[in-house]
């Protein structure tokens, strides 16, 4: 244990280590902020002037107008919501649905508060073949009062269409939506921002932890240093787990501080409560994953770091296996940054999927994000078995970490 | 106790950098001599178990050290030609790290980090950072881990390079007290680090050992083989490119005292010396340099 403290303390003590570390844990803290801060609201002063706040102003005034608390979206509430939407259209808007010419005081009061729901509704009616959502003027009474039967039907057709032969995975699919629970809530203010932040912070940590990883063994072997530890009595397989677990510790407590950190300064600014907004209502009705934005947050949280950890051990490989720290560096981002590239130019969505799940690093970029699989229809098939994206994720990282941090050891005392 | 070193060869695509070496190291300093190139490092680093041989097997008493592993590494010090450190460690911070490294107790690397701190005049610079430190502490530093373990096997690759005279006076002195019952090899080109220390020597050239001795022993080869005369300036330039001159001593009136290595005298005024184990090394590196000058 007397070395791994000082492998811990020589790690902190480095001066490079330190600073990344330090501006993860500010820009994180930052981060946190700038969804608030892109929050808008309008409102008519005394003088009948319109007057725009944002950020934490805006968030206030969003409150107190339209309270403090979660609303449960029964079909009551669908009906009424609907009902004001279609009246704001009748005035503000077009035959074709869209709104023009509307004060923006008038829009935080009428549409922005039933904005989510009426889309969400649109959503589940959209045309089976097509897709094709149907304007909020051509929805009833009677559809709102009927959305919830509409979700599972919806669900149902989407999944024919996106996993026409694969019935495990559209039994797989129903099967979780059965338990998301109904009707769903929504909580004045929170907005998809928080999730884009908390996926950019996960990034942004994983990129500092291969800046961090890349040079551990690589740098020993440039100075030369590594010559006289393996010949030292635990310079061998010790040395490397030492090292290793040191290595991955640090990383996942530095994950774990920031995440935190983010999170409880995010929550606290958008208010507690918004965690328990389904998630349904943020990105799709037909999400099957039974979740509120809390779940999703922290099932993000922990794919992240085993993520990271998968992702650290093996920069620790590629360090293990390169003389000098540029090489070592040059490697690790290249394999770092190459699942985001190959995801945003695959035409294939199945290659793209394998590509996620299959780097250590797949589901830690920005567009390929392990958030956006939790509201996707994405499953890796082998035959007849199939496998929702996320959990394959969550499942291959698991099975990668020690991989790679066996690899790593072995690599480490066969070097020569 | 003794470390066996049969028929030890290391072979890289185009070069064999070492060819076929056999030596039996006993107790006591060991000088491993060569010109830069020779297969010295190479050679080190096998006994080190950092390099694998490409044939042959070195063995502790008996014992392939591949087999001994961790148990070999235990009674083992090292220190190679480029000695790396972190720079943002202290020297007590490094030593601390080294003696964990090597498996010692808390306590007893406390009191090992002193004595060595003390006998090699660092405790005054004990907590200043690596980095800062002259050449010659931070080559200083680098025995100081060696000897840490209190190693029965010590390889010093070049330890004095850096060291100004006094330092290297130092050096030898503490390697000479440290020598007793264990295996000492220290590997140079400079002679003059192991001429006075070293009890017996490993000559190397070209991956393979030339020439293996007491260091009596070997100077006596040389023995009818060093001269001395006095020449004068004009004659120096030719002598130059003709004779394999181990010193030169400029006088007055234009003379020079040279002292040269021939199988015969080259005048009638030329007189044996003392040989040095300098003057063997002259003669076995300057053929592989110059050819057969005689």
């Amino acid at each position: 244990m007397t070395l791994w403290f000082l492998e811990v303390k020589r790690l902190l003590k480095t001066r490079f280590i330190s600073v990344i570390m330090l501006g993860i844990l500010c820009l994180s803290a930052w981060m946190a902020y700038l969804p608030v801060s892109y929050v808008q609201y309008a409102y008519q002063d005394a003088q009948g002037q319109s007057v725009i706040v944002t950020g934490r102003e805006a968030l206030q005034k969003i409150k107190e107008t339209r309270g403090d608390q979660l609303i449960t979206v029964t079909p009551e509430f669908l009906a009424n919501a609907l009902l004001q939407y279609q009246e704001a259209l009748a005035q503000f808007g077009n035959d074709e649905g869209i709104l023009f010419d509307m004060p923006d005081y008038e829009y935080s009061r009428l549409i922005a508060p039933i904005r989510n729901v009426v889309n969400r509704m649109r959503e589940v009616y959209s045309d089976s073949k097509s897709g094709l959502a149907p304007n909020a003027t051509a929805l009833s009474v009677e559809d709102a009062q009927n959305f919830y039967v509409q979700c599972r039907l919806h669900l149902q057709e989407l999944m024919m269409m996106e996993q026409e032969n694969h019935p495990n995975a559209r039994q797989t699919a129903l099967r979780l939506y059965q338990q998301v629970e109904m009707p769903f809530l929504i909580y004045p203010g929170v907005t998809t921002n928080s999730v884009d932040y908390e996926t950019l912070v996960i990034f942004l940590v994983a990129f500092g932890a291969v800046l961090i990883a890349a040079t551990t063994f690589s740098a020993d072997y440039q100075s030369g240093a590594d010559d006289i530890q393996r010949c030292c009595q635990k310079g061998r397989y010790t040395l490397a787990f030492v090292r290793l677990s040191a290595v991955m510790i640090i990383l996942a407590l530095l994950f774990i501080i920031s995440l935190a950190m983010h999170l409880i300064i995010s929550n606290s600014l958008f208010g507690w409560e918004g965690t328990k907004m389904s998630l349904q209502i943020l990105y799709s009705a037909v999400t099957f994953l039974p979740l509120n934005l809390g779940g999703e947050q922290l099932l993000t949280a922990l794919a992240g770091l085993l993520s990271l950890l998968a992702v650290v051990a093996s920069t620790l490989w590629i360090s293990s296996q390169c003389k000098s720290n540029v090489s070592a560096l040059a490697v690790a981002l290249t394999v770092f940054l190459a699942p985001m590239i190959i995801y945003i130019m695959s035409n294939s969505v199945a290659f793209a999927n394998w590509a996620q799940c299959l780097f250590p690093a797949g589901s830690l970029g920005l567009q390929n994000a392990f958030a956006y699989t939790l509201w996707g229809f994405q499953f890796l098939h082998l035959g007849n078995f199939s496998v929702f994206v996320p959990f394959a994720i969550i499942g291959i990282a698991i099975v990668e970490i020690p991989l790679f941090i066996g690899l790593t050891a072995h690599s480490y005392v066969k070097r020569q | 106790m003794e470390l066996t070193i049969d028929h030890l060869s290391k072979e890289y695509k185009d070069k064999r950098a070492v060819d076929d070496v056999s030596l039996a190291l006993t107790s006591g300093i060991w000088g491993l001599l060569g010109a830069n190139g020779a297969g010295k490092t190479t050679l080190i680093r096998m006994i080190a178990g950092i390099l694998a041989p490409s044939a042959g097997q070195i063995r502790y008493d008996g014992v392939d050290i591949a087999h001994l592993g961790a148990a070999y590494r235990d009674l083992f010090g090292y220190l190679p030609q480029e000695f790396g450190f972190y720079p943002e460690f202290t020297v007590i911070d490094y030593l601390n790290y080294m003696a964990a490294l090597k498996g010692l107790p808390v306590k007893t690397s406390k009191r090992k980090i002193d004595e060595l701190l003390e006998s090699l005049a660092l405790t005054d610079v004990r907590k200043k950072r690596i980095v800062k430190l002259s050449g010659g502490m931070k080559r200083r530093g680098g025995v100081a881990q060696a000897l840490l373990n209190e190693p029965k096997v010590l390889i010093l690759d070049e330890p004095t390079s850096g060291l100004d005279p006094a330092e290297r006076v130092r050096f030898r002195n503490l390697i000479a007290q440290f020598a007793q019952d264990r295996i000492v090899l220290i590997s140079t080109h400079i002679v003059s680090d192991v001429e006075y220390i070293a009890a017996q020597n490993a000559l190397m050239r070209g991956g393979q050992l030339v020439a293996v001795g007491q260091t009596q022993q070997l100077v006596q080869q040389m023995a009818g083989k060093v001269w001395q005369c006095v020449i004068s300036d004009e004659e120096l330039s030719r002598w130059k490119q003709t004779q394999r001159i181990a010193n030169l001593q400029h006088e007055k009136d234009h003379q020079v005292v040279v002292r040269y290595l021939a199988q015969q005298p080259i005048n009638d005024h030329s007189e044996a010396v003392q040989p040095r184990l300098e003057d063997l090394y002259l003669w076995l590196f300057d053929e592989e340099r110059g050819g057969d000058l005689q």
